[in-house]
């Protein structure tokens, strides 16, 4: 370990203070709260709340849904990776930016827009309605069937990803290896690529089981009667039992964390990799044209599948305030829901909240992240690998859990509050925002040092360049795109979510995805679907350019 | 410009020692090379003396100051990597002012400056190229501009060739010779490769497990190799022991001896009856015909060279061959050398 200047130090015990007071802190709370009876009385007993007929149902219920989303997520991302690596594809670049849309897509933003397009009274209802005459509620979409739609459509992309860029790493020498060695199609398919991509496909179910776990929204708005463990955290709070709520928090956690766990195991783990002169060459199977006709058919109608439920916001975006009720397709288009946004006080607060919120939870991951990424890389900073373990934690802590922990943490004055109770301030959310969040920014810092060649900080020290110089003009500059990208991702995470702000919001504090929600209970559609647009576009503008900037990013090879 | 003086140096990472009590000396604009297979400490020397690591023991002294505790900033050594370590962030102009902005350079000397240097290493028109656009043999004259604009007082070269193909290695190899004797500055020169050193240096140090084993110009070092780690490893020597010799030249190396003959010493006659060796393979190279030639009674390999121009017979594989010691043998005292 090298010696720590004054100012590696001082930012050392910003990072610690931090890592104990909103991090460690907090779910020692909740723990404690968890063996607490409602009488204030610690008891063990306390937590058999997580055991209660109804708490196991939920338990399991939420399970369940993670296993059929991991699947279904698995059989879609799967299949559009392997079609567009090795089938001809029209307009390859396009739909392949179409389809991992969703994944960008904020969570309630995806739930609005199956309401508005499959609900009761939604769009295909309505359209049938009108041009076939037909009656009323055709169809019902909501409980398990809505909830595994919204989610394998939200999640599937991850798969995608995943398994794509597993994909795009396999030499085509290594198959036509196994070919001219002698090897059917169906042995080299299973003994030469499946192989190769069982890596990402393990961490992208364990992704997928985590994020499925955590998911509120979607069981939240469809649910109904059936209990989900994130739900029923929620309701358990809002009634006022903090002891009930903090049993299931801590048994969410437990199964959340248990798979991060996984996931950071299979990550040590070393993957295939040969290293070797010349590029990777790669295969188009796809000879038959019937076949990729198919595909290129397939592709498209999914593509537009895909953006129909964003085509619907958009839509609805332009029809009168309760309309809803009625025949819509008969009322003239009008840009009054978004004049109404833009023009009233009341209805923009929510977007200039969201907007500070956001910029100040990058602000905070950036600091706490960069920070840590550095004295553990560059540093060598004793016991660096048990800060990022607790610093990466909040990864496998779902959001209803972390405002849980928050607002048994932070109702009362203390250090870590300023002196104040934090609970009811606009201060909470952003610093819930960044705790979420850091473990993204952290990990991409992280990548980012470590993917600078060492020699370059050498060779600028033999040109005489000091510590402070090196890191402004070379170090700082080569992480710059890694950092920015991990930044963009806070901010889109943080300005559309709701998982927590639901329950760390008050009036004042409300943010868009919280007006959201509440003109949806109002039933003004219009508005509803006007700030999922805008929401929706500010995310995508946002994608937009971290994709640009990742492009741009430099190496020397 | 400086000397350099490598004293009494020790290196151990964990418990392992990597350099062991070494002393070298080089002297003002000399080309030194440090020689070496894979794992002889010799990068660990060249990056003690840049600054980048400090030694257990023992001091590193330029032109007389010792600068064994200096930080690399303060050391005046300039380095050129193997990966080159151009900022990719940075023009190939912007690279080259890094080290003259450090310095404080005055604008207008700072311009002309790095003008003269592209013209030198030919890259003028390449100036504001971002680095990252440029071919492996560009990147290491950039590379080497970007050093010697600085005029350090020593250049350290970490194995600069390795990342070249074949004939671009040759081609930069001759180019750094050229450059280093027109600019004059002091060299240390680090490569596995043999031919390299041979064909750059003025002189060459040969490591082997953290010691060194000899120094001296590339011909003591080729034709009078102090031990058989240096004769093998320098000149592909075949080493042959007391028996073999005996037997084979009828020259007693005495106990614990052996003689070392270099490939194109050793002449071949083809000798169906009393051949002393046998030939295994044959590979013809052009300039050249290597023979493998396996010791009868025995399992020792040997391997000669000839030109294909020279007198001998061409022979084949499974050819029985008596060996006998050329007349050329350059300075005509036979090599016993320690084993």
């Amino acid at each position: 370990m090298k010696k720590l200047s004054s100012v590696n130090k001082f930012l050392l015990a910003v990072i610690i203070f931090f890592t104990f007071g909103y991090i460690i802190y907090p779910m020692i709370s909740l723990v404690r709260e968890s063996f607490t009876l409602a009488d204030g009385s610690f008891t063990p007993t306390a937590f058999l709340n997580a055991f209660s007929p109804s708490s196991v149902s939920a338990t399991l219920n939420s399970i369940l849904l993670s296993v059929i989303t991991v699947i279904g997520s698995a059989f879609i991302g799967i299949l559009f990776a392997y079609i567009f690596q090795y089938h001809r594809i029209p307009l390859k670049s396009f739909f392949s930016s179409i389809i991992i849309i969703p994944v960008a897509t904020p969570p309630l933003i995806g739930v609005v827009a199956f309401l508005f397009l499959l609900s009761e009274n939604g769009l295909i209802s309505k359209l049938l309605t009108f041009v076939f005459g037909m009656n009323g509620s055709l169809f019902s979409f909501d409980g398990w069937a809505a909830i595994i739609t919204i989610h394998v459509y939200s999640f599937y992309p991850l798969f995608y990803l995943f398994v794509s860029s597993a994909l795009k790493k396999i030499d085509g020498n290594t198959i036509d290896a196994s070919y001219s060695l002698g090897a059917s199609k169906s042995k080299t398919f299973f003994n030469v690529i499946v192989p190769q991509l069982i890596p990402s496909m393990i961490g992208a179910s364990l992704i997928v089981f985590m994020a499925s776990m955590a998911s509120f929204s979607a069981p939240f708005i469809f649910g109904g009667s059936e209990r989900f463990l994130t739900t029923e955290i929620y309701s358990a709070k809002i009634n006022g039992d903090n002891s009930a709520a903090s049993s299931l928090a801590v048994m969410l956690t437990i199964i959340s964390l248990l798979f991060l766990l996984l996931l950071r195991f299979y990550r040590s783990r070393k993957t295939y990799e040969i290293r070797y002169k010349g590029t990777p060459r790669t295969v188009i199977t796809g000879h038959k044209k019937g076949i990729n006709i198919l595909s290129s058919t397939f592709t498209v109608i999914f593509s537009f599948l895909i953006v129909l439920p964003i085509f619907t916001l958009l839509f609805l975006s332009f029809i009168p305030e309760g309309s809803l009720m009625r025949n819509f397709f008969a009322e003239p288009f009008t840009f009054g829901n978004y004049s109404k946004i833009f023009g009233e006080a009341q209805f923009f607060d929510p977007f200039i909240n969201s907007l500070q919120m956001s910029v100040i939870a990058v602000a905070i991951t950036v600091v706490i992240g960069v920070g840590t990424a550095f004295l553990i890389v560059k540093k060598n900073v004793k016991g660096g690998n048990y800060l990022e373990s607790i610093l990466s934690l909040p990864y496998g802590i779902p959001g209803t859990v972390i405002a849980l922990a928050f607002i048994l943490s932070f109702n009362f004055p203390s250090v870590f509050t300023g002196f104040i109770a934090l609970v009811g301030t606009f201060w909470i959310l952003p610093l819930a925002y960044a705790v979420r969040n850091l473990p993204i920014l952290m990990q991409s810092s992280i990548s980012g040092f470590h993917s600078i060649d060492p020699s370059l900080e050498e060779a600028s020290f033999s040109m005489g360049a000091t510590g402070v110089r090196t890191f402004r003009k070379i170090t700082g500059p080569l992480i710059f795109p890694a950092v920015l990208n991990g930044a963009l991702l806070v901010f889109i995470n943080s300005i559309g979510e709701f998982v927590s702000t639901i329950l760390l919001y008050t009036y004042s504090t409300k943010t868009i995805s919280i007006e959201i929600y509440s003109q949806l209970r109002m039933y003004n559609t219009g508005a509803a679907a006007s700030y999922g647009i805008i929401l929706f576009l500010i995310v995508m503008i946002v994608v937009y350019f971290s994709r640009k900037t990742l492009d741009k990013s430099v190496g020397v090879s | 410009m400086a000397n350099l003086e490598i004293r009494n140096i020790t290196k151990k990472f964990n418990d392992t020692e990597v350099l062991s009590d070494m002393n070298i000396d080089v002297r003002q604009g000399e080309f030194f090379s440090i020689v070496g297979p894979s794992g002889c400490g010799k990068t660990t020397l060249l990056r003690i003396i840049g600054g980048l690591e400090f030694p257990d023991s023992g001091k590193i002294i330029v032109n007389g100051k010792d600068i064994t505790s200096l930080p690399p900033q303060k050391r005046k050594i300039g380095i050129v990597f193997q990966n080159y370590a151009l900022f990719p962030n940075m023009t190939v102009y912007q690279n080259i002012a890094y080290g003259l902005e450090i310095l404080k350079t005055d604008k207008s000397v700072l311009k002309n400056k790095i003008n003269s240097v592209l013209d030198i290493v030919s890259l003028s028109h390449k100036t504001n190229n971002s680095v990252t656009s440029l071919s492996g043999g560009e990147q290491q004259r950039v590379s080497l501009a970007r050093v010697i604009v600085t005029e350090p007082e020593l250049i350290l070269f970490d194995e600069p060739l390795s990342n070249l193909d074949y004939s671009l290695r040759i081609e930069t190899r001759n180019e750094l010779k050229r450059l280093q004797r027109d600019v004059g500055i002091t060299s240390v020169y680090v490569t596995h490769d043999q031919t390299e050193a041979l064909a750059l240096s003025d002189r060459i140090a040969v490591l082997n497990k953290g010691v060194v084993q000899q120094t001296g110009s590339p011909y003591e070092v080729y034709y009078n190799p102090k031990n058989s780690f240096t004769a093998s490893f320098i000149g592909h020597a075949n080493l042959f022991d007391e028996k073999n010799s005996e037997q084979i030249f009828k020259i007693n190396t005495g106990k614990n001896k052996v003689l070392a003959l270099l490939p194109e010493e050793i002449i071949l006659t083809k000798d169906d009856e009393e051949g002393k060796g046998k030939i295994t393979d044959v590979q013809f190279t052009g300039f050249s015909i290597e023979y493998s030639i396996q010791i009868i009674n025995s399992d020792r390999i040997i391997k000669t060279l000839c030109t294909t121009t020279s007198e001998t017979e061409h022979l084949k594989t499974g050819d029985r061959v008596s060996l006998k010691i050329s007349e050329n043998n350059r300075d005509s005292n036979l090599r016993i050398l320690d084993k």
